[in-house]
């Protein structure tokens, strides 16, 4: 659809990009391309979703668009057409003009000319991408400082306007906050007005939900998708989760190794999908609800609490009362031996302190944690397994470390277990005389499971431990969890924000709202019947 | 506002904590002024007499009360090797350290400062070697042998200055800058190649930054991307850096004042922790105290208009 009559169709085309490669120095001194000659076309005011797992060159494609590559990457291309103008290449000049300064000189000053004007780009984590030292109106008005000629006065009216238009309320109050002191949808919102200030005709969005909690993710959607129809703006919207694609986007195009798979309207891709990678991509996206276990759950109670209160104190100098932030508040709950127990709620809403108070983490708790056996085996795996394991150290040290503390095992006997541990946790050998930074972040994820295992625990718990993952690898480590806990009759602490993943794993889920405890019961009647009005938000 | 109201009320308990802890290192030392004053050959009665005279024989507490009320009011008592007040014997002494240390640091943030914004910006492998190898000398040459060098080249073989021949900026503030350049030079050349590095890394990492790119896709060349973006969050630890080199600077370095022949704190602490003439001694260490704990307060205020991300005490 794109190459055969995309000459006919050239004067409607708001982007055209032909041929794109991106290229990276590699180790052995040649280039790893991570795009490999992507094509297509957008329409003025078209929403375009780009899906595809990390590493598939979407990120890449989208920064060589706006020109924001990382300096040691090349990019070469027989074109990038942009509203009537040549971004990069060009089939006649660029033969003339490659390596060319003055060549690159016109790039950068047609970039800096487009770029917070007509074509502008949200990120993935909005508290990295604006300034920390900044205040919001110095950082909103930046754009209107370059491209137009407003006054001081003009420019802070269509500040306000433009962060009211992004459904922030008290839009004046913020003018003078630091991004530090706003929350992750208000921080997404601000970089939102930000990007609109300037009516664009394109919007490049960069994953930009997915620092975000299910809610606001839903919301910060929604609100791309009605700026971009009220003021005609184009968007690129990239994303790994396809259930977010299927609702906002007339167009999606699937990448793969840095090619296109398949592209076409979001009804063809989705509702009859032709490639098989783009099946199974549809496939892992977690969905439906968990399938039935041979074993039923016994009813010895694993683990239970009473009314856990936890209390932060923040202390506000010396002569102050420090304030008080009740994290978890009166908390009861119960597990039992073989369950899997979901932990639900948004970002903020005291699951994961509730966990740490559980896990023995944290002890300045008030109530009562009662486990069936003072020396059961407790462990944890936590979310980021790219910060959570000592980069330092090799993966078979890693994995021993727990071994040499508890237990009075010989070197041996350590070696021996590591191994068993990789095999059930389906990791080669070989993996334990790596470091963690040449593991793929599936792979880490297994080590941090393997870690938590190899002291054979009874209970184990989980905070969002496929989060920061792709879908395909996502699936992959919830069967993986599953399995394990079938084999070795395990209970499991599940806390996530992805509703998706619990419904698939949990028996029973317990839903959290600031702090205390909304509605609880099992699954699939939670997710049927919500009997609260914030799991049905939750739910969407 | 109240950031700024806190740290001043920790400014001066900090102060008050600082000048007790001085007295009292003072009264530990196990030494007695009256006998240092009249010598080894004076009889018991004469000491006391002393004694009672200079008021050593009151309780701890109100000796520590008369010397902060002296302290504020400029008064540290006598020197006893020179005879003179030791605030005038001072006074003297500061004009020489501020002069140097205010000259050198005019120097080093005049030269880290673009030369640490060229080494974080240029892409050149010959650009990134000279900073390295530059840097690098500078802070491998120790200051005495610098001081000498600098001697000997601007002194001697070009003649720009008289080695030796201070000039006090009260008589001749021109021939007291001519002068001070030199040693300022000596002082200020190993803390310039540790500040651009500083600078540079510093620069580099916060170019790497998220934000950057948000600034660029606003449409910022890069000049701007620099200046309104990336300079401010760079200067918060290197501000710190800065103080730290301020303060040594200020204490006085006995080296370079040496090899200068400049009568400054550093020369005056040796010669008088020798001579044993505690008065002296206690004055300069609590002017260093001083010195180092107001740096600090400035220096915190500083970081917090750059950064308003730094935490209420």
């Amino acid at each position: 659809m794109s190459n055969e009559n995309g000459h006919a169709k050239e004067e409607k085309n708001l982007l055209r990009i032909e041929r794109l490669c991106v290229a990276f120095p590699g180790k052995d001194g040649k280039k790893k391309e991570v795009v490999k000659g992507v094509s297509f076309s957008l329409r003025e005011g078209e929403i375009l979703g780009i899906a595809g797992e990390s590493g598939s060159g979407k990120s890449m494609t989208a920064l060589a668009i706006m020109g924001l590559l990382p300096e040691n990457a090349t990019r070469d291309c027989e074109g990038i057409f942009f509203d009537g103008q040549t971004l990069c290449g060009g089939k006649e000049n660029n033969k003339k003009f490659r390596g060319n300064r003055t060549e690159k000189q016109r790039e950068e000053k047609v970039r800096q000319e487009l770029s917070g004007s007509k074509m502008t780009m949200i990120f993935q984590e909005p508290l990295t991408s604006l300034n920390p030292v900044l205040t919001i109106k110095k950082q909103m008005e930046e754009p209107l400082l370059l491209h137009t000629k407003l006054s001081s006065e003009e420019r802070e009216r269509a500040v306000v306007s433009a962060l009211t238009k992004a459904e922030l309320k008290n839009a004046k109050r913020l003018l003078n906050q630091y991004p530090h002191q706003l929350s992750g949808g208000m921080r997404q919102r601000v970089m939102i007005a930000m990007a609109m200030i300037n009516k664009p005709r394109l919007l490049i969005c960069d994953e930009p939900t997915t620092a975000l909690d299910a809610v606001t993710e839903r919301e910060i959607v929604s609100l791309i998708h009605k700026l971009a129809k009220e003021q005609n703006t184009a968007v690129i919207f990239i994303s790994h989760d396809l259930s977010v694609l299927r609702n906002l986007c007339d167009r999606v195009m699937i990448m793969k190794d840095g090619k296109t798979v398949e592209e076409g309207t979001a009804e063809q891709v989705f509702e009859r999908p032709e490639q098989d990678y783009t099946k199974n991509l549809m496939q892992a996206t977690v969905k439906g609800a968990k399938e039935a276990t041979e074993q039923p759950v016994s009813e010895t109670e694993v683990l239970s609490a009473t009314k856990v209160s936890v209390v932060f104190r923040r202390s506000n100098g010396w002569f102050r009362v420090p304030e008080l932030k009740q994290a978890v508040s009166e908390v009861s709950l119960s597990v039992k031996q073989g369950e899997i127990f979901g932990i639900v709620g948004e970002s903020g809403c005291g699951k994961s302190t509730l966990l740490k108070a559980l896990a023995g983490l944290l002890v300045h708790y008030e109530g009562t944690i009662w486990k069936k056996d003072s020396k059961i085996g407790v462990q944890m795996v936590f979310q980021d397994p790219y910060t959570s394991l000592n980069p330092a150290k090799k993966v078979g040290w890693i994995l021993e470390e727990p071994l040499r503390l508890n237990t009075g095992l010989s070197k041996e006997e350590r070696e021996q277990r590591v191994r068993e541990i990789l095999k059930e946790t389906e990791l080669p050998e070989e993996v334990a005389e790596r470091h963690v930074s040449e593991l793929s972040g599936g792979q880490r994820q297994r080590v941090a499971i393997a870690a938590a295992l190899i002291t054979k625990p009874e209970l184990v718990l989980l905070d969002e431990p496929v989060s920061a993952l792709d879908v395909t690898v996502q699936a992959q480590i919830l069967e993986l969890l599953l399995r394990l806990q079938r084999e070795h009759n395990l209970t499991y602490i599940f806390v996530s924000h992805d509703m998706a993943v619990v419904r698939k794993i949990c028996d029973r889920v317990m839903v959290m709202k600031d702090g205390r405890v909304v509605e609880c019961g099992e699954t699939e009647d939670l997710f049927v019947k919500p009997q609260e009005e914030y799991t049905k938000k939750l739910l969407g | 506002m109240r950031y700024f109201l806190k740290k001043t009320v920790a400014l001066v308990i900090t102060l008050l904590v600082a000048a007790f802890l001085t007295f009292l290192a003072f009264e530990v030392i196990p030494s007695d002024a009256a006998m240092a004053k009249l010598g080894m050959d004076a009889t018991e009665e004469e000491i006391e007499a002393l004694r009672e005279a200079m008021g050593l024989n009151r309780s701890l507490p109100v000796r520590y009360g008369d010397f902060l009320l002296g302290a504020l009011r400029g008064d540290f008592g006598e020197s006893t090797q020179y005879g003179l007040p030791v605030t005038e014997l001072l006074a003297d002494r500061f004009g020489v350290t501020i002069g140097l240390a205010l000259l050198s640091f005019v120097l080093i943030v005049g030269i880290s400062v673009p030369l640490g914004i060229f080494a974080a910006r240029t892409k050149s492998k010959a650009g990134e070697g000279i900073i390295a190898f530059l840097t690098q000398t500078m802070m491998a040459v120790p200051p005495f042998f610098l001081g000498m060098l600098i001697t000997l080249l601007f002194g001697i073989v070009l003649r720009w200055f008289t080695p030796g021949a201070y000039v006090p900026a009260g008589e001749n503030f021109f021939g007291f800058l001519g002068f001070m350049i030199f040693p300022a030079m000596a002082v200020a050349i190993p803390k310039i190649g540790m500040s651009v590095r500083f600078l540079q890394s510093s620069l580099k990492e916060q170019m790497q930054a998220d934000y950057v790119r948000t600034a660029k896709s606003k449409g910022c060349g890069r000049r701007r991307v620099l200046w309104s973006h990336v300079l401010r969050n760079a200067l918060v630890p290197v501000v710190t850096f800065l103080t730290m080199v301020m303060a040594e600077i200020l204490a006085g370095s006995i080296v370079i004042e040496q090899v200068f022949n400049l009568s400054g704190i550093g020369r005056l602490l040796a010669v008088s922790i020798s001579g044993r003439d505690y008065p002296v001694v206690r004055a300069i260490v609590l002017y260093t105290t001083a010195v180092v704990v107001l740096l600090n307060y400035g220096a915190d205020l500083i970081c917090r208009y750059l950064d308003p991300r730094i935490k209420e005490i």
